[in-house]
This record gives structure tokens, sequence and C-alpha cells, in this order.
């Protein structure tokens, strides 16, 4: 008796679980694959890493303790998945990292070439900057939560999420005044 | 607050709603409007970065758990959880390396096990007409060219960590699951192989094979022919 008991305990918490599970693939599989295909310039290694992180998740999912902390726990699963890849196979990786740049969501044509300029320069951006970045704009993090992320005191992340935005911004700034140029020309 | 305390606090956070960064926006009109122009920038910035997502990207995930899940449920004490952990990490580095999935010896072998791990999950009820189903076939070199059973649910999946197309046709009395795969997947080939309730075949085409795997009890309709018969195979 005592037996069955604990069995169904069992495969209820299993059940538990699963739901559990599943909707955190749901809520955030999508901002963690953006977040990794920005992180390591490559779709298909960041499909790779998404599913990686997933299984991981899956399998220390009795660690998560703070829902409200899931997205973060995830994200710095995949940082360290992504690590090991590096240590793996850093040499293969250099080609990939200097050319790619991401495709996004279709807009209007005119926003488009803005995007596209914009989205070769944040791939230029040094890792230390993009990354804080990200973290903010597609993760939605605050400052304190990415100096925990990626182990930075804060002030150090104010600086680069200064900087990566600044250098953003001198990039973009040379263009509008061409484009202005043309327009009055 | 000065004019480059206010600029940098901006730039590291647009969105910052601290008292401080309040009360020196309605102070100072010019602030106000370095703020939104930031503001503007980062939405510029929020759309640039948000790169197009792979279609069904959370149901795979969902599916390599289910069959991650299973391969460790015959695993019941802590020593044998060891060892399935050191396997699965033995399996993890071959499978990087070698881009396939060891625990399986034959393409049946994990034809079937997707198979029953994707009742639990994709069990959708969607409708595709036949150009949807040729855009997912242009891939392999295939176009439907006559009318195809109903098919209620299409989709890239992973077969042994290689990018393939499944599809769930609805039989007479069970749904049919179609696998449609390279050649060379790294598990031996299986032209025939079944389990307790399902049978499978594979069909070879071009740099392709068809895996189609119906219920034993389904009707003895010919699905194989079917299938080849509706689809038309480009040659390279």
């Amino acid at each position: 008796m005592g037996n069955f008991f604990r069995r169904s305990q069992v495969s209820l918490d299993m059940k538990t679980k699963q739901i559990k599970y599943e909707a955190l693939v749901r809520a955030y599989s999508d901002d963690l694959y953006r977040y990794g295909v920005w992180l390591c310039r490559d779709p298909n290694v960041a499909e790779d890493l998404v599913q990686e992180t997933f299984l991981r998740a899956w399998r220390s999912l009795e660690s998560l303790k703070d829902q409200g902390a899931a997205k973060s726990w995830l994200i710095t699963i995949l940082r360290r998945e992504n690590a090991r890849r590096f240590e793996r196979k850093q040499f293969d990786l250099v080609d990939i990292e200097d050319s790619y740049v991401p495709d996004n969501i279709s807009v209007g044509a005119e926003q488009e070439v803005e995007n596209h300029l914009l989205r070769r320069k944040i791939a230029e951006l040094e890792p230390e900057y993009r990354e804080p970045l990200i973290l903010q704009v597609i993760g939605g993090f605050s400052g304190d939560e990415i100096s925990s992320i990626l182990e930075l005191n804060k002030n150090t992340v104010m600086t680069r999420l200064f900087r990566a935005r600044n250098q953003l911004k001198e990039v973009l700034e040379p263009q509008k005044q061409q484009h202005r140029g043309i327009e009055n020309g | 607050m000065d004019d480059l305390t206010f600029r940098k606090r901006i730039y590291a956070n647009p969105h910052d709603n601290e008292q401080d960064i309040v009360d020196a926006c309605s102070d100072d009109s010019t602030k106000a409007k370095f703020k939104s122009d930031m503001k503007m920038f980062d939405s510029q910035l929020k759309q640039a970065l948000n790169v197009k997502v792979p279609e069904n990207l959370a149901e795979k995930i969902l599916l390599s758990q289910s069959i991650d899940s299973q391969k460790g449920s015959t695993k019941r004490t802590k020593v044998h959880l060891a060892i399935a952990a050191s396997v699965a990490l033995f399996v993890g580095v071959l499978s990087t390396k070698f881009g396939l999935i060891s625990d399986y010896n034959t393409v049946g072998e994990y034809a079937l096990a997707h198979h029953t791990a994707d009742i639990q999950h994709a069990h959708e009820h969607n409708h595709y007409n036949s150009e949807q189903i040729s855009a997912k076939l242009a891939a392999f070199g295939g176009e439907v060219i006559d009318a195809l059973p109903d098919i209620s649910f299409a989709g890239t999946c992973y077969f042994a960590r290689i990018k393939s197309l499944h599809m769930v046709f609805q039989g007479d009395k069970y749904p049919v699951t179609v696998f449609l795969i390279p050649n060379q997947t790294g598990l031996e080939n299986s032209p025939q192989f079944s389990d307790d309730e399902y049978n499978g075949e594979s069909i070879s085409i071009n740099d392709s094979q068809l895996l189609i795997i119906t219920h034993k009890g389904e009707t003895k309709k010919d699905w194989s022919k079917e299938l080849t018969h509706s689809i038309k195979w480009n040659h390279d």
C-alpha cells in the first residue's frame, strides 16, 4: 500500500515537473534562441545551444526554487554551454564570428535598411559590450540582474551599456546626416 | 543633475525612471527630449535584435526532452543513474563529434523511439494545403503532384540530430507517421522495422529516405505507393 502511494506521488511529481518544464520552454525558448544567436552568431549553433540548455534545465529543474528567476537561470545555463563549446572548438569558429549577421523579422523596406545597418554594427561590437546590451534589450534584465548573470559589478555593467549604445549611436549618426543630405539635394 | 551624468545614465538605460532622472526631465525640456529620443533609439535597437526564431522551436525542445526522459526512465537506482550520466556524456561527446545519437543502432529503432515520444507531444490538428507541403518537401527535392491524404502535422524535426521533415497523415483508423530524412544519418538503414504496435518501412529516394510508420491495426493500404505517386521527386 505504502509503495502504491509512494509511486503515485512520484508520478504526480513527474507530472508537475512536466507542466512546469513545458511552461518554461514555451515562455522562454524564443528569447533564449535570440540571445543565443547574438551570443554565438550562428543560427544552427544557437538552436543546438537552446536544445542543450533545456535538456540540462530538465535534468536539474529541482534546483530552480524561485520561478521569478527562471529566465536568468536559463541564460546562465546557456552561457555555460556556450563556454563549453568554445573550449572544444575555439579555432573552427573564427570565420563565423567575423562574418555572420543575423537575419531578422521583416519590417518595412526603409526600416529594414536601418535595421540591417544596426544589426551589422551590433554584430561588430566587442562581445563585452554586446552581451550586456542583448541581456538588457532582449532579456529585459535590470542592471543588477545583468551584473549577477555576467558576474561583474553593477558599475562595470552600466559603463559597458553606456559604451555599447554610444558606439552604435556614433556609427549611425553619420548615416543619418548622409540621408538628410540626399533628401535636401 | 549635470548634463554628462544624465546622458551617461540614459545611455546605460533609456528606461531609467529613478526619481532624480524624472526630476531632471521635468526641470529641463532638453533632457526630457534626449531621454525620449534614446527610448526611440532603443525600440529600433529592439527591432533590429529581434531575429527570426525557427518554426516549432518549443515543440522540438519538448520532443528532445521526451526522448531523453524515455531513455532514462528504465534506470532506477543511483548507480544506474550514474552510469547513465556517464553514458549520456559519452554519447553527447560522440553526437557532437559525429552528429548522431548512438543510443540507437538503426534508423528503424530511432524512428520508433521518436514516433513514440512524439505521440505525447505533436498531437496537432493542423490543415495544410499542397503548396505548404510542397514548400516543406522542396528541401528534399519533393513536390506534391496529386492529392495527398490529410496531414495533421508537418514540421522540421531533428532526427538523430539531423534536420528532417516529420509529417503525420490521417490514416483510416490511426495516424500514420512519415519521416523524410537524409540517407546519411550515421545510423544503419533498416528497410523494415517494427515493435509491438507499429510496423515501419523505409523507401530510398534520391539522397533521402522516406520512413513510414503505420499502426498494426491500420487497414492494409499501401502507404508507400500512395506517397510515392502523389509526390514527384526531382532528380539532382
